[in-house]
This record gives structure tokens, C-alpha cells and sequence, in this order.
């Protein structure tokens, strides 16, 4: 017996694979784009499924699936229109299968709402509206009235179809076929065209099939003929008299092959391979290993200084690299993945919610590493949340507006250096500051001062707090309470960051801001308090020697002056809380960066270098405070806190 | 002698499952073909003795898949894997000159067994 639990995972991620798609299809079909190709891909998906979860064993899930694959080759026949229920049904069928296929990933019992939806389509498949091909009457062509009695010499073939076969008639069908190899079928009860429809008739010992041939055959013939064809359970044979009968053959078959001739053009399968994450997570971390015995051997070489030495370490860095890239770049997943949901999202809760919504996706082929995919789908849905529920207005109040009565999300993700972009766009509402601090001060999270001429900058900052929510009424879909809040953290825990534009009455765009890899960066070493940190290099503009005359206070605040620009100059160390070194002596040494909005000049003791670090992500509980983003070891074996200056900021 | 086999199925779950119940030594495996077309290249590239092919794929059915190779080599033996109830489906593969079936779920024993009288009965 074949062991099913190993295929389970593929079983589990096709299933959804063939899931996403019929989604698609549907959505397609709904907004009235009737193409052909779409109903035959959903056919194909459903009876994917059936057939997969037949192979599993999931019975349950092969009957809801069996019955979305009769309506939809009844559609694909064109033998009914598609009508609004049957779009819904088959949008419930969907959700349905997936719970189901939750509830087979979780070993539950599966929920026995399947039962009635699959009883449901049934029911719709039974109640086709006009039958096209009106059902032909069987047809008893064995002896016709007429008088074709031409009589041959032949054999009578009695074959007894074993009862326990699975298609007694495609056996039957078989048999013939094997049979027409040897020589001329002149007739068979049951006819070949009541075998095509299934007709056969199950006596006790089995299914009877009598084959009348012409010609003479050997007994060695017919048994090496029938030994070749399984489930027979015995046949006889005898010299006959025939009567010669025209033999009919049904024209009118089913056939899947309309549907698969698709004419579009379908680019060819990539030759691809499924990777776990897990894989190539320890293929960073062996590479990881690969660049500190690397820095080992580094330091060895400044004792030993051997030309050799020297090569086999350039090409090692050089080949240490390219694997990393390689192994980064199979890291990388479009950000399809992420938003291939959404739309459908997107239409469920515009219907809860009496709106109309459409979403458009720029920019699906962007790649970012596939652990931030996994983390990003809850902070995205509630965004979308939040732009359906709370941005997009009702129908006749954008229509009021002069707005269009159907409200849009665009989604964009676009690369910028070695950061990803992405941003949820709405023409809803926009962010009202003054609901916002209304709301604040409800909850306790602000003063009725701080509440009074509170400007949009401060109104979205307040967004962020935990422990708010606009969420006037929870709806099915919408306000399980993650707030922007958690979107906020995950975001930053991922090394990204979040910023809100808004305007009251036009809409409301919020973007991500995401680092494209993860792994290996370069960095810069940099002293501090007699501390030697590392920052990222991609945080640093550049680096500049401060000079008193370039020095300005005011209002207790220094600035570092270049081109008339006037820069907050700050003390690392102080923001650290590290202890300040003896005088800092001009020139200082001072970086350069961008946090959120402003520039800032931080001053740091010195500049050691720059490395090329693996970045391990530090524990709990290191991994809170604010200003650590992980820890890396340099090629001496010193360890040291890589910064993370965002979360300074 | 080793029989070789060809498996067509669209979904790499089932050419898993296949290849397992064919992973004894009077088998190999040599080549896999995720759709109709992929499954008339591969066959005219390497001749398998067996072909199992699954009736619904995408860019060319099974069907139509069998009828092309067995235009291009009149002794194929193709197996069709299908799912319960697509009798038509399997008997118009018949016609188009499949040798025989299977059904999912379907157990090793039986395909051994189907493979074997396929096997046996080769044309003089």
C-alpha cells in the first residue's frame, strides 16, 4: 500500500495551486468576461482536485470537487448559461475546499458543510435547463426487422466481464478493440454503442458480452488475445451462423478535446523545482559559516602574507559571492504570490460591506525574499481592510461626490536600489484628523489638548498606536483587531518600514518600504565609546568630516552645515546611552543617513572599515531593544551589534 | 528485461505516486511529461514500452495525445489514469487507441496487473 502521508504537503500545495486559479476564473466570469478558456481551466482545476484527493483518499473532498466539475462541463458543453448562483455556488465551493483542505492539513475532521453544498450543485447539475443533446433512446440494434440476412461462417465469442471490474463497459470496449485486431466484429449484445453508454447488464457471475466474428480463429488466437485483457473472468467460443448487421458507431461522444484546444498562446512550463524554505534557509547559513572561516583565514594571511594565499582568497570571496546571490535570487518570489489573493478578497468584502471596489495590481513580477512573503499577507489584508471598510465610501455617496461610483486600489510594488516599494492605494475618503483624535481621545490615548488642532502627520502616527482601531462595527471579514499597529511591527521587524500619505476627500496611500534580501550585507565598522558596531552600508548616504565652522546651535540642537543645508547633528554614543568619550576632537567623524523624513549627521568615534556580513538575527530577548538589528562576527572572532538605525528613529 | 515508462500527468503529485508503484527493478522510469504535448515529444523522443497517461491536461488532452502517438507508432501501449466517472472519457481513448485503464485511487497491484497483460499481449 502506498504510503500517502509523504505526499500529503504537494498534495496540499497543488490542491491550493488549482484552487487560486479557479478563484481566478471565477472572478473573471463574474465581471462578464466570457471566454471559453476561462470555464475549460476551471474544469481542468476542479478535476484536478478530484482526481488528487480521490488518490489521498479524501472522499468528501473528490465529491464536491466531482460535482463543480459536472456543472462546469455542463457549461463548457454550453448545455446551460452561466447565472449568478451558480457563480456563488462555485465561489462557496472554493472556500469550502480550501477549509476542507485546512482541516486535512490539521488532521480534523472535516466540517460536514461540504455534504449540503455538494447536494446543492448536484442539485443544479440535475435541473439543466434545455437538454441539447436530447437523450437518445438506447438503441437495440442486435437484430434489426430488416432483411440483411446474409449469413457467414464465424465464431460466437461468450466472454463473462469479471463482477468485481471497475468500468465493466470501457472493459467491454477494450475487449472489442483486441478483438477487431484479430478480425471482424459482426455484432455484439450488448451492442458496441450500448456498451458506450454504459449499458451492460450485470448477471451473477459478472457481465456478459457475446462477440460474434467472422472468419475462423484458433483457439491458441483467441487466447492469447483475451489472456491480454484483464478482469475476464471466462469465455467461450463456438462456430456460428451470423447475420450480417451494419455496425453504427455513435458520433456524438463527449469529448474534452474542444476544451484543451485552446488557442491562446500558453507559455511554455519553466523547468523549475519546488525548494523548501527551510533548504535554502541552511543554504544562507552554510554560506554564513563559509564567510566567517573566510575571515579566519584572512586574518591568517596578514601573519602569513603568501601570494597563493592571497588568490585562493580572492576567489573564494568571488565564489562565496555569486553562490550567495544565486542562493538569494532562488530566495526570491514575485510578489504575485502575495497579492494573487487579494482580489477576490477585495470583492468579498466590498460585497459585505455594500460597496463596489475594484483593485488593480502594478508591478506582480518584483521579487522579495520569500521570508518576507510569508510574513507580509496578514498586514496586507488589513490594509485592505481598513481601504475597503473605512476609505472607499458607499456607492451614491462617491456618486454625490462626483467621484466614480466604483471605488479602486491600486497596488504597486516597484524596486528602488535594493528596497522594495510596495504601496495600497485608495480614492476613498482619505484620513479625517479629526475623527482620528476624536477616537484618541475616546480611548484614552491622548489629552483633549493634544486633541485640538491636530494635524494630518500627528493623526497618522496616532493610527499606529496599539490599541487603536477605527473599526466602528466588526463585521464578518473585517476588525479582528490587528491594528496598524502590528502591520507597524512586522514591518520594522522585518528591517522595512511604513509611511501614510493621505488626503481628506481623495484617498489614502500607504507603502511599504522593504528590504529586498536578507542576508548578507555590507557594512560599516564603526567605533564607538571603544565599542566597535556595524551599520548597514544601504542606510549610509555617505560619510563627512565635520569641521567647527560647519558646526551651528540653535535652540540647544547642533547642526552640521553643508551647502547652506542645515543637518541635526547627533551623538551616537548618546543615543546609546553609551558613555561619551574623553573631548571629541575636530575633525568628527560623522555619517550621514535618512531616516523617515530628515537627514540626520550621526557622530561616531571612527570608521573602521567595511565587511561583508552575514547578519544573524538576534534572539528574545535582544531582539526588543530598539537599535539592535542582529549580530555578526568579524573575521578576528570579535562579535558585534549590527545597528539598526530605522528602529532609532 | 527492464520495461521503461513514460508518465504523463499534470500534476507532479500523481507522477509522484505513479513513479513509486513503478520503482521496482523490472522498471524505469524515463521521462515525465506534464501535458499533452510534452507527453507526444517525449514519447516520440524515447520510445517507452509503457506510457501512463491522465485524460485531462492542458495544452493537449490525453485523447488527443494518444491519437497523435499512435499515428506516429501503431504499437504504443498507453494506459489511461482517470478518476471515477469519466467512462466516455476513457472509452474515446480506447477508441483513439489506448490500451487500457486505470482508475484513482488506483491500488499498485492493479496497475502491475493491467501493465503486465498490456505487457504480455505485444502483436506478433
Amino acid at each position: 500500500m502506498v504510503d500517502l502521508s509523504k505526499y500529503k504537503a504537494l498534495f496540499l500545495s497543488e490542491s491550493l495551486e488549482h484552487l487560486q486559479s479557479m478563484n481566478e476564473c471565477f472572478l473573471k466570469l463574474e465581471r462578464g468576461e466570457k471566454e471559453e478558456d476561462t470555464i475549460a481551466t476551471a474544469f481542468r482545476n476542479a478535476h484536478s482536485i478530484k482526481g488528487m484527493s480521490a488518490s489521498m483518499g479524501y472522499n468528501q473532498i473528490r465529491d464536491l470537487a466531482h460535482s463543480m466539475e459536472d456543472l462546469l462541463d455542463q457549461l463548457r458543453q454550453k448545455q446551460r448559461e452561466l447565472d449568478k448562483e451558480i457563480v456563488e455556488v462555485f465561489f462557496q465551493a472554493v472556500d469550502r475546499i480550501e477549509k476542507m483542505l485546512k482541516e486535512v492539513e490539521q488532521d480534523k475532521e472535516f466540517d460536514p458543510a461540504w455534504e449540503k453544498l455538494t447536494e446543492r450543485i448536484q442539485g443544479l447539475v440535475k435541473k439543466k435547463p434545455t437538454t441539447q443533446i436530447p437523450e437518445s433512446a438506447p438503441t437495440k440494434k442486435s437484430l434489426p426487422k430488416s432483411e440483411k440476412k446474409t449469413k457467414a461462417e464465424g465464431i460466437e465469442l461468450s466472454v463473462l466481464i469479471s463482477p468485481s471490474a471497475d468500468s465493466p463497459s470501457v472493459r467491454a470496449l477494450i475487449l472489442l478493440k483486441r478483438l477487431e485486431e484479430l478480425g471482424k466484429i459482426i455484432n455484439a449484445v450488448p451492442s458496441r454503442e450500448e456498451i458506450k453508454q454504459g449499458k451492460m447488464v450485470k448477471a451473477e457471475q459478472g457481465y456478459p458480452v457475446k462477440i460474434f466474428m467472422e472468419g475462423s480463429y484458433q483457439e491458441e488466437q483467441l487466447n492469447r488475445v483475451l489472456s491480454g485483457v484483464s478482469e475476464i473472468a471466462q469465455f467461450e467460443f463456438k462456430q456460428a451462423r451470423l447475420k450480417a448487421e451494419p455496425e453504427k458507431e455513435p458520433t456524438q461522444i463527449e469529448t474534452a478535446q474542444k476544451a484543451q484546444e485552446g488557442e491562446h498562446a500558453i507559455s511554455p512550463l519553466p523547468q523549475t523545482v519546488r525548494v523548501k524554505t527551510q533548504l535554502l534557509d541552511d543554504f544562507i547559513n552554510s554560506l554564513g559559516e563559509m564567510i566567517l572561516i573566510k575571515g579566519e583565514m584572512e586574518e591568517l594571511y596578514r601573519k602569513i602574507s603568501h601570494s597563493g594565499l592571497r588568490q585562493g582568497l580572492d576567489r573564494m570571496e568571488r565564489l562565496i559571492r555569486e553562490f550567495h546571490d544565486q542562493v538569494m535570487s532562488a530566495r526570491l518570489m514575485p510578489i504575485e504570490l502575495l497579492v494573487q489573493r487579494l482580489p477576490r478578497l477585495v470583492r468579498d468584502l466590498a460585497r459585505e460591506e455594500g460597496k463596489e471596489v475594484e483593485i488593480e495590481i502594478l508591478g506582480k513580477e518584483i521579487e522579495l525574499d520569500r521570508a518576507l512573503i510569508e510574513k507580509l499577507p496578514d498586514p496586507l489584508v488589513h490594509i485592505i481592510r481598513n481601504s475597503v471598510s473605512h476609505g472607499i465610501e458607499p456607492p451614491e455617496k462617491r456618486e454625490k461626490l462626483g467621484k466614480n461610483r466604483v471605488g479602486r486600489i491600486i497596488i504597486n510594488a516597484v524596486r528602488e536600489h535594493d528596497l522594495v516599494l510596495l504601496s495600497i492605494a485608495d480614492d476613498g475618503q482619505g484620513i479625517d484628523p479629526k475623527k482620528i483624535a476624536h477616537r484618541a481621545l475616546d480611548k484614552g490615548l491622548i489629552s483633549k489638548e493634544q486633541a485640538e488642532g491636530i494635524n494630518m502627520e500627528q493623526a497618522i502616527n496616532l493610527l499606529f498606536m496599539p490599541g487603536f482601531s477605527t473599526a466602528e462595527k466588526v463585521g464578518m471579514l473585517s476588525g479582528r483587531g490587528v491594528g496598524m499597529d502590528v502591520v507597524k511591527s512586522v514591518v520594522e521587524g522585518m528591517g522595512g518600514m511604513v509611511s501614510v500619505f493621505s488626503e481628506l476627500g481623495k484617498g489614502t496611500t500607504i507603502t511599504l518600504h522593504l528590504p529586498q534580501t536578507v542576508a548578507i550585507v555590507n557594512v560599516l565598522l564603526i567605533s564607538l565609546a571603544n565599542e566597535i558596531f556595524a551599520i548597514p552600508i544601504s542606510r549610509i548616504m555617505r560619510s563627512v568630516e565635520v569641521y567647527p565652522y560647519q558646526v551651528r546651535k540653535s535652540q540647544n540642537q547642533e547642526y552640521y552645515v553643508e551647502r547652506q543645508e542645515l543637518i541635526p547633528l547627533l551623538y551616537f554614543h548618546k543615543l546609546l546611552d553609551l558613555k561619551a568619550p574623553e573631548n571629541h576632537r575636530f575633525p568628527l567623524n560623522a555619517l550621514l543617513v535618512e531616516g523617515k523624513k530628515k537627514k540626520m549627521a550621526l557622530v561616531v568615534d571612527e570608521l573602521k572599515g567595511q565587511e561583508q556580513a552575514f547578519i544573524r538575527p538576534l534572539g528574545r530577548p535582544l531582539e526588543r531593544i530598539p537599535g539592535l538589528g542582529g549580530v555578526t562576527m568579524l573575521g578576528d572572532g570579535r562579535i558585534v551589534f549590527v545597528l539598526d538605525l530605522m528602529s532609532l528613529f | 528485461m527492464v520495461i521503461r515508462v513514460l508518465i504523463a500527468d499534470d500534476a507532479l503529485f500523481m507522477r509522484n505516486m505513479i513513479k513509486e508503484v513503478f520503482s521496482g527493478d523490472d522498471f524505469q522510469v524515463v521521462g515525465e511529461a506534464a501535458n499533452g504535448v510534452e507527453a507526444v515529444e517525449k514519447y516520440k523522443q524515447l520510445k517507452p514500452d509503457i506510457t501512463t497517461m491522465d485524460i485531462v491536461m492542458p495544452l493537449k488532452s490525453g485523447i488527443e495525445a494518444v491519437r497523435e502517438i499512435v499515428k506516429f507508432d501503431k504499437t504504443a501501449r498507453i494506459i489511461m489514469c482517470s478518476a471515477l466517472g469519466q467512462e466516455s472519457l476513457v472509452m474515446e481513448a480506447i477508441e483513439a487507441g489506448a490500451r487500457d485503464y486505470i482508475v484513482k485511487p488506483f491500488k499498485p497491484e492493479k496497475v502491475l496487473e493491467v501493465v503486465k497483460r498490456v505487457i504480455k499481449a505485444e502483436d506478433g
